[in-house]
């Protein structure tokens, strides 16, 4: 009985995908695929000089908070020696860009810079960039220790790259200070100037002022490798959100979903399924795994292309660096493929109008609740997607990335997703089973 | 032994719209011929058969099984919609061996099934085309292929002569008449062209506007037709000496003359008599006839007697 259900289910999932590929539908699935890639590469071709001269890419908060300072201060400081340098030389470097003056004051400062430099740091390589800085030291000291004045300035709030949860800083020297401060500045302000109150802030995001006021006593600056790094992470978490997990995903199994049914019918050929010893539930289940079949594989090969597109691009020093964060949004985008997939086959079920309720249904619900209404979060499907992100096995900075971009909920997101492709399989099969199709044909 | 197909006051509503209604059916077996005009009803019952239509009222069976939702009935019934057939992207022999497994064989088995059946309806040689390329003859056959995949008991076919070339109609004919002859298998298909069912089957069921107007053998169809006045229009320049000879005879109930078209409908009473005896007056008068034919030929012109019987 079971082997011959086998060879029924693998018969409908070649007929089925054979009706998938043939479909104009398909075609515009690989187009719609390769543009996540394709404004990676925009994205790249946009920053690259300051990509290349180390400019800072800061997508969340410090990533310097959670180092184990002690560790990388005697690494550093072997490294240092290595270049006869040492700790206690206070330096002062240049910027050499546009001529500015740039000083990280102090090595003991140095020690406190990006986490990656660790892992230069334990290959026995002083990056490139730091050494750069330390040769060109000037022998005038900058600023004691522990009285660095950091001015943080703001500005561009509009913009793509903010929507993409991707915020560009330059360090510059100014006056006896160092300034931190996003490119393009239209508005600057100096919090430490009014007392040190932040209440110039306010109409930033909440949780820029948080981090803004934990991390003003650090400084970023990192190499350009670090920095394309940090480029490939930041782009590849804002793509993934945005263009995988809230748009093409929805989009994309609405479009296949919503015609599951109603395509064959109107072709004529759902009657060649309906007229054979195969009950109706399975037929529902073998056409969802068709769907599930092509559409699997085809956001793997593009999240896939886009991370390695990324990290090609960047120099692929970090390349293997953070699979785990490729593997992560794989992951939810397979969930999310069977969550979406038996949701809209509902829609394309009981909706005349399917593809166009289902439109709607993502542009209101999904990505208006979803980002407008905190509360109201928890309703939509894409917010349990994002949950399924494990945050905790990946790299510090990674996680820091997914904390501003992604809903941090835990929770029971897998079960409820569980819920939303069991519910719309069974209630998928009983209304087939009691739907009369040639009713709508007519005699 | 019990009948193939059982309806009992069996009705189907589309809304306010009748389908069929009040159908009382039982099919002993053999080769039945659905007869009845477009619009008549015939793929109502014949979906309400195969269990794709929920009946409204009464209740049918179908080799002792009620078909509405019941996959399993497909394992002696096998179907051929009156759909046309658009799985353009494969080729029959694709089409047919992923069927077979949709029925339930094996890879081996299914090859084998699919091959006999391509036999069976003539196609073979072009098995390996995409369906695409097709006539729409040959996607009739593929379809009827498809419905004998698993060697059913009961094969319901609707239309499926449409678009057939006369090789192809007669390649089908044969076969659906070895096919029964296998014993323990019966055909039910529908038609609107009488010539057509006659070829294959003497059995009529007559439907029109959802109601079984007469069931029976076709020489009682037949009689019963002769019953009821033949409209027989004959065109002639001699049209006015000829229906004032033809309006005495004994078989001839009525007269018409159609003065603009130079013709007359003449209403005969025993149109095989009056087609004897025609020949002889125009013989007798010595008049050239242009055109003659009944109106009566027509299929829904016997559906109108039988509606007034």
């Amino acid at each position: 009985m079971m082997s011959r259900i086998i060879f029924q289910l693998r018969a409908l999932l070649v007929f089925e995908l054979l009706r998938l590929v043939k479909r104009r539908q398909f075609f515009l699935t690989l187009l719609l695929l390769l543009l996540p890639t394709g404004v990676g590469v925009l994205a790249f071709l946009i920053e690259r000089e300051d990509i290349e001269r180390g400019v800072v890419y800061a997508f969340s908060e410090n990533y310097i908070h959670e180092l184990d300072e002690n560790k990388l201060t005697i690494r550093l400081r072997r490294a240092l020696e290595r270049e006869g340098l040492s700790l206690s030389d206070e330096v002062e470097v240049e910027v050499v860009e546009k001529g500015e003056r740039f000083v990280p004051s102090s090595p003991e400062f140095l020690g406190k810079f990006s986490l990656q430099y660790i892992k230069d740091l334990e290959r026995g390589v002083l990056p490139e960039a730091i050494l750069q800085v330390l040769r060109k030291r000037l022998g005038r000291p900058f600023l004691g220790k522990g009285k660095e004045r950091i001015f943080l300035s703001y500005g561009r709030k509009e913009g793509w790259f903010f929507f993409l949860g991707m915020f560009k800083f330059k360090l510059i020297k100014q006056g006896d200070g160092i300034s931190l401060y996003r490119e393009k500045v239209n508005l600057y302000q100096d919090p430490f100037a009014n007392d040190g109150r932040v209440w110039r802030l306010r109409d930033l995001q909440r949780g820029w002022q948080m981090r803004f006021k934990r991390q003003h006593d650090s400084l970023h600056w990192i190499s350009p490798q670090i920095s394309g790094y940090f480029f490939q992470q930041g782009v590849f978490v804002g793509i993934g959100k945005f263009l995988f997990l809230q748009l093409l995903l929805p989009l994309l199994c609405l479009l296949y979903a919503t015609s599951m049914f109603r395509d064959e019918w109107e072709e004529g050929t759902l009657v060649y399924l309906l007229t054979v010893p195969f009950s109706r539930f399975w037929i529902v289940v073998g056409k969802y795994i068709g769907v599930i079949l092509l559409l699997t594989p085809l956001f793997f090969a593009s999240l896939l292309l886009l991370f390695l597109t990324l990290g090609v691009l960047v120099g692929g020093v970090f390349l293997s660096a953070d699979f785990s964060l490729f593997f992560e949004f794989a992951k939810s985008l397979v969930f999310g493929v069977f969550a979406y997939t038996a949701f809209f086959m509902l829609f394309g079920l009981f909706l005349k109008r399917s593809t166009v309720a289902g439109i709607f249904y993502i542009l209101l619900i999904e990505l208006g609740l979803g980002s407008a209404l905190v509360a109201l979060q928890k309703l939509t499907i894409s917010y349990h997607i994002a949950n399924l992100i494990q945050r905790e096995h990946l790299p510090l900075h990674s996680r820091k990335l997914l904390k501003e971009v992604l809903y941090e909920g835990g929770g029971n997101s897998l079960t409820l997703l569980v819920g939303v492709v069991v519910v719309g399989l069974v209630v998928s099969a009983v209304y087939l089973r009691c739907k009369e199709w040639e009713v709508e044909r007519g005699a | 032994m019990s009948p193939v197909i059982v309806a009992r006051q069996l009705g189907k509503w589309y809304g306010d719209i009748v389908g069929i209604n009040g159908v009382e059916l039982e099919m002993e077996g053999g080769i039945v011929g659905l007869l009845g005009p477009n619009g008549a009803g015939k793929s109502t019952l014949l979906k309400l058969i195969t269990g794709q239509l929920r009946p409204t009222r009464g209740t049918i069976r179908v080799l002792d099984e009620v078909p509405w939702g019941n996959s399993k009935i497909f394992e002696k019934v096998g179907y051929v919609p009156e759909n046309d057939l658009v799985y353009a992207h494969l080729s029959g022999f694709q089409f047919l061996h992923l069927m077979a497994q949709m029925y339930g064989y094996s890879g081996g088995e299914a090859r084998q099934r699919a091959e006999r059946a391509l036999e069976e309806v003539g196609m073979s040689s072009h098995q390996n085309k995409s369906i695409a390329s097709y006539s729409k003859g040959m996607r009739q056959r593929i379809k009827v292929a498809r419905a004998i995949l698993h060697d059913p008991k009961l094969l319901i076919l609707d239309e499926p002569f449409t678009g057939m070339d006369p090789v192809g109609r007669k390649h089908l004919m044969d076969f659906f008449r070895r096919f029964v002859q296998q014993g323990e298998r019966h055909i039910l298909f529908s038609s609107h062209i009488l010539h057509e069912v006659e070829a294959l089957t003497h059995s009529f069921v007559l439907i029109h506007k959802g109601k079984i107007r007469a069931v029976g053998e076709v020489d009682e169809i037949r009689s019963l037709m002769n019953r009821f006045p033949h409209r027989i229009y004959l065109q002639t320049a001699s049209f006015r000496e000829l229906g004032s000879r033809l309006v005495f005879w004994e078989e001839v109930r009525g007269v018409e003359i159609v003065a603009e078209k130079r013709a007359i409908v003449v209403l005969a009473q025993n149109p095989s008599r009056f087609y004897q005896r025609l020949p002889s007056l125009i013989v007798e008068l010595g008049i050239e006839v242009e055109e003659i034919f009944s109106e009566d030929d027509n299929l829904e012109a016997v559906f109108r007697y039988l509606v007034k019987k």
